[in-house]
């Protein structure tokens, strides 16, 4: 019996280790390095993993696109996030539309990355080219975000949010199943996040609902309902973005040093002496 | 400590073809019409996020010597690719090629591509425009438009 039961156990951890994706050595000497990317989309690779509840466990360290890692300024459109072509623009109030019309360099001041700032949410899957990992206990959802160490904790009983919370750059989320889905219910953001690269700027009334889907055991769907009534004209909802499953780990991020504010200062300043600036969007 | 001199600045302009891609954060920072060869010598390397910076010690071609920045990439889209710190403090002193992409704000300051080590590898340090590629940022903002 001892004896059968090794070979089950054997059997299961070389499926187990067939089902991975090829493990990634990223200290492997590489003459141009990235030239050896293999870019293949991921296969499904088996059916979804569930908790022992029969919710879908999403747990697993996910990288954007549908490689199952990272691989900087390579990626081929085909294997990014989502098809552009399947999600309408924002629906910007009049008012809102024209405060956004401003220049490269004035966005550029304004983003997250060049402030050191934390994306926020939905900006943590919208706008993180960078990996995430999520935890999933019985109660709750962990996602840790490598961009900036950010992280937060996502209790999964549905119930109500708090009263007039404080804002918070990642919200107060609170979670409940539907289905094989996962939806987010999400108020109370800082209004200093954006919630794309471009300046789409929000209200302290924004209501964000995230719907996250595990379909097989590779793959990660995230899709993101945002209602602003007081900047947008109705509620958007984005195509689904897809994140898949990779074998590396997340890795330190703290943001510590970034010069690129003064240079888009001084460029600015140089633009308004001029009178010249880069096209306005 | 025997200090090697600076090596002559190759630093030709290029008539780069234009990389197709619309606004970005690289495109705003950096002209990617204006690529250079730089040789000289490394001096210092800032191992941080969310850039790397580093820099070096080159002269023109009247040969007065300047002292470049170079930006790159941040750390674990470096890491990721096989390049580590020790690739640079390595080379602190020994003369390296950077190719760049010069700062719309002038002065010696680029945005790194690649650096060729004395050992002969080319490691991407950083948004290699020549070759097609774009920041992570800048790869969602192509195909997101908004």
């Amino acid at each position: 019996m001892k004896l059968r039961l090794g070979y089950y156990a054997a059997g299961a951890a070389a499926l187990a280790l067939a089902l991975l994706p090829a493990p990634v050595n990223i200290h492997a000497a590489q003459n141009y390095a990235g030239e050896n990317a293999d870019l293949k989309p991921l296969p499904k690779g088996g059916p979804t993993p569930r908790t022992a509840d029969g919710h879908p466990d999403l747990s697993g360290v996910w990288f954007h696109g549908l490689v199952g890692k990272t691989v900087e300024g390579r990626l081929p459109a085909s294997l990014r996030e989502f098809d552009p072509k399947e999600e309408d623009p924002p629906p910007f109030q009049p008012w809102a539309a024209e405060k956004l019309k401003m220049s490269d360099v004035k966005v550029e001041l304004g983003r997250a990355s060049v402030n050191c700032l934390p994306r926020g949410v939905p900006g943590m899957f919208l706008i993180n080219p960078y990996p995430i990992q999520l935890i999933q206990t019985p109660g709750q959802l962990v996602q840790l975000d490598e961009l900036n160490n950010n992280w937060r904790v996502i209790p999964l009983d549905g119930h109500p949010h708090t009263k007039d919370a404080d804002p918070t750059f990642n919200g107060e989320g609170i979670g409940h199943w539907d289905g094989d889905t996962l939806v987010i219910d999400v108020t109370g953001i800082d209004e200093r996040t954006w919630n794309n690269f471009t300046g789409w700027f929000h209200s302290d009334e924004e209501h964000v609902i995230e719907r996250l889907r595990r379909p097989d055991r590779n793959h990660l769907d995230y899709q993101v309902t945002i209602e602003d009534p007081k900047v947008l004209s109705k509620p958007w909802t984005s195509s689904v973005r897809h994140w898949s499953l990779g074998r590396e780990p997340l890795l330190e991020y703290y943001c510590t040093h970034n010069e690129e504010v003064n240079q888009y200062k001084e460029l600015d300043q140089k633009q308004t002496q001029s009178g010249k600036t880069d096209s306005p969007r | 400590m025997k200090r090697q001199l600076p090596v002559l600045l190759m630093a030709f302009l290029c008539t780069c073809v234009p990389v197709t891609f619309a606004h970005h954060s690289y495109q705003a920072e950096f002209d990617a019409t204006k690529c250079v060869d730089v040789k000289g010598t490394l001096t210092k390397v800032d191992w941080d996020n969310p850039h790397i910076y580093f820099y070096m010690d080159a002269a023109d071609t009247t040969g007065k010597v300047g002292s470049w920045t170079f930006e790159g990439h941040s750390l674990p889209a470096l890491q990721r690719n096989g390049t580590h710190r020790v690739d640079f403090v390595q080379n602190i002193g020994k003369v390296l090629t950077v190719r760049a992409c010069m700062a719309k704000n002038g002065g010696l300051r680029a945005a790194a591509e690649t650096i060729t080590t004395p050992d002969g590898r080319v490691h991407v340090v950083g948004v290699d425009v020549e070759h097609g590629q774009s920041a992570p940022q800048d790869s969602y903002r192509a195909h997101t438009n908004n």
